[in-house]
């Protein structure tokens, strides 16, 4: 009888254990609260899915960039940035009125990484595992990048083409799947606020899936030409979505910066 | 039952013995001889496996468009042999919707009967291309722009090197959307295979896309049907036709042009990745967008920031404003 006692404690605990009874964190003002985990199985080595950015868990005031913590510049980036023209107060260079900004995103400049992840008009980012790699997809501008995990190595050298989203490869650190990134065009902000970087740019983003609908991801700049030291990131949480909201078609939106679209122009 | 003799009795036991254990030898060598020869047919079946081309309901992997009647690259430089999924020249007479769209192009290509007019002066084309407005399909295939597959589960993605941007052509059983769809640049595909050949259909297209250089419009109920027939590992046969009922009287059945595979686009330098163990290039294309702000030669009727200044200066923060 003891026995029967005992084991049904034992029951009750580890359904206890396992309910999906969330565990709120103190402290958390002004952002999200941590995500209820979901019970549902999934494999920690699949990111497959489209996923969606929130707020979860993020610092109050935080910005729409790698963290607030910027490191200083160098010369070299402090006059890149001193150029730049924007409408915000934080982490840029001034304030200036909407005829004077100079964003390139404002002329369908592409978006460039890691900026598409923080700053688009439509948020969505999709996962699919191919057999030779991970391709990562965007909503914002139909943009994609090839997380390449069939085992070639970046280059470092000089006369490398730089791209605007760069070129990465990818591999799985247990359950973290880590992707590093280099030669990225100089032409693009690393947020809307004007934060500049140079072609010596090498990114380092770290995914894990917490549980089936959320993923945590962690955007680390190392740039020795324009900041003196790696801008390290804070937390992101992506949810998972089952159906894209944008799109009847259960398929991203197509959602591209057209110049002509800006202004009046003649249609044929 | 046969008497025999004690030492008889033992001979024969031992004589059993001796003929056991020797066919018990002779089991054992010939259950290796049998695994052994299931071995190695195994591992000739699989290297005849490799030795064939591969999956032929599966294309995925970097293809160029070569011209109709080409059979293979004419040369090895950037481009060469590399071609338009066009649908040809025997473009179908226009309603009356799709002349009075296409009397309104002033195209960049010397090219009657298919261009409506040339003038020589540039400030006079309107091929929405100079404003960098997206391609669309099937403009943005072809040329120096090579194709990439890659297929998967519930669809092929088509990723195309001119303005950087992909296709989902769905395997998964959904219908292409009715007539109140957004338009899409790119339109919307589904995807399916008929023994050998990927079928693709597509609709829902935004109508300010040309078909090709030469000014070929279309309207909003254009319909595409793609045939890509596997030839072999490494051939495909494509063909292509355009129904739009507003725009043209007829279908417009393009001709057949050969896609031949390749290790890697010709447009991404050899030396980015290096080689694969085997000597391969590792796959990859190139990044081609069409950026306004660059095209220094497309302002040439505009002054994108409307203010009377250099867009160049505004960019750079060194405009006087």
């Amino acid at each position: 009888m003891r026995n029967r006692f005992l084991g049904s404690i034992i029951f009750f605990i580890a359904v206890f254990a396992l309910s999906s009874v969330p565990l709120a964190h103190s402290g958390q003002t002004g952002a999200q609260r941590a995500p209820a985990a979901s019970n549902k199985p999934f494999d920690a080595h699949d990111l497959t899915g489209y996923w969606e950015l929130t707020n979860i868990g993020r610092p109050p005031g935080a910005l729409n960039t790698i963290s607030n913590n910027r490191p200083p510049m160098t010369d070299w980036a402090r006059g890149v940035f001193g150029k730049t023209k924007t409408g915000y107060k934080e982490l840029s260079s001034g304030v200036y009125p909407e005829n004077q900004r100079n964003d390139p995103a404002l002329w369908c400049d592409p978006l460039g990484f890691p900026r598409i992840l923080w700053n688009s008009t439509t948020p969505g980012m999709r996962f699919l595992q191919a057999s030779s790699e991970v391709i990562q997809f965007f909503e914002n501008g139909r943009a994609w990048r090839d997380l390449w995990t069939d085992g070639r190595k970046l280059s470092t050298g000089e006369d490398v083409d730089p791209r605007w989203f760069g070129y990465a490869v990818g591999k799985w650190e247990g359950d973290t799947f880590v992707v590093t990134s280099n030669n990225y065009i100089d032409k693009t902000w690393l947020d809307q606020y004007g934060s500049p970087h140079s072609d010596k740019l090498t990114v380092q983003e770290r995914y894990r899936r917490t549980d089936s609908d959320h993923l945590e991801m962690f955007v680390d700049i190392t740039d020795p030409k324009a900041y003196t030291s790696t801008w390290k990131g804070d937390k992101k949480t992506f949810v998972r979505v089952d159906k894209p909201t944008r799109s009847d078609f259960n398929d991203f939106s197509e959602n591209l910066c057209v110049w002509s679209e800006k202004k009046v122009r003649p249609r044929l | 039952m046969r008497v025999v003799g004690k030492e008889s009795s033992a001979q024969t036991v031992a004589m059993r013995k001796a003929v056991e254990r020797t066919f018990n030898m002779q089991n054992r060598f010939l259950n290796l001889f049998v695994v052994l020869a299931a071995v190695l047919a195994c591992a000739n079946g699989l290297f005849a496996q490799k030795a064939q081309s591969s999956n032929p309901h599966d294309i995925s992997g970097v293809w160029r468009m070569l011209g109709p009647g080409q059979t293979r690259a004419v040369a090895q430089t950037v481009g060469a042999g590399a071609s338009h999924p066009t649908l040809g020249n025997n473009r179908p007479p226009f309603t009356a919707w799709g002349q009075a769209k296409w009397s309104q192009t002033r195209a960049s290509a010397q090219r009657p009967p298919l261009s409506y007019v040339f003038l020589p002066d540039q400030k006079d084309w309107n091929d929405p291309l100079f404003v960098c407005d997206p391609a669309g399909y099937p403009r943005t295939g072809g040329g120096n722009s090579m194709y990439r597959f890659v297929q998967v589960a519930d669809e092929v993605v088509e990723f195309f090197e001119r303005d950087r941007v992909w296709r989902d052509l769905w395997t998964d059983g959904r219908k292409l959307p009715g007539a109140n769809a957004k338009p899409r640049w790119y339109g919307y595909s589904i995807a399916h295979w008929d023994g050998d050949t990927f079928v693709v259909e597509s609709n829902g297209f935004d109508d300010r896309t040309w078909l090709d250089r030469q000014g070929s419009i279309h309207s909003d109920q254009m319909h595409l049907e793609e045939r890509y027939k596997v030839l072999d590992r490494d051939h495909i046969e494509f063909s292509m036709t355009l129904t739009d009922p507003k725009a043209y009287t007829t279908p417009w059945a393009g001709p057949k042009q050969t896609m031949e595979r390749m290790e890697s686009s010709d447009g991404v330098a050899p030396g980015i990745w290096g080689k694969r163990p085997n000597g391969k290039p590792y796959e990859d294309i190139r990044e081609d967008y069409c950026v306004y702000s660059e095209e220094h030669s497309f302002w040439i009727n505009d002054d994108p920031t409307g203010l009377g200044n250099n867009f160049g200066d505004v960019l750079t923060g060194t405009d006087k404003k």
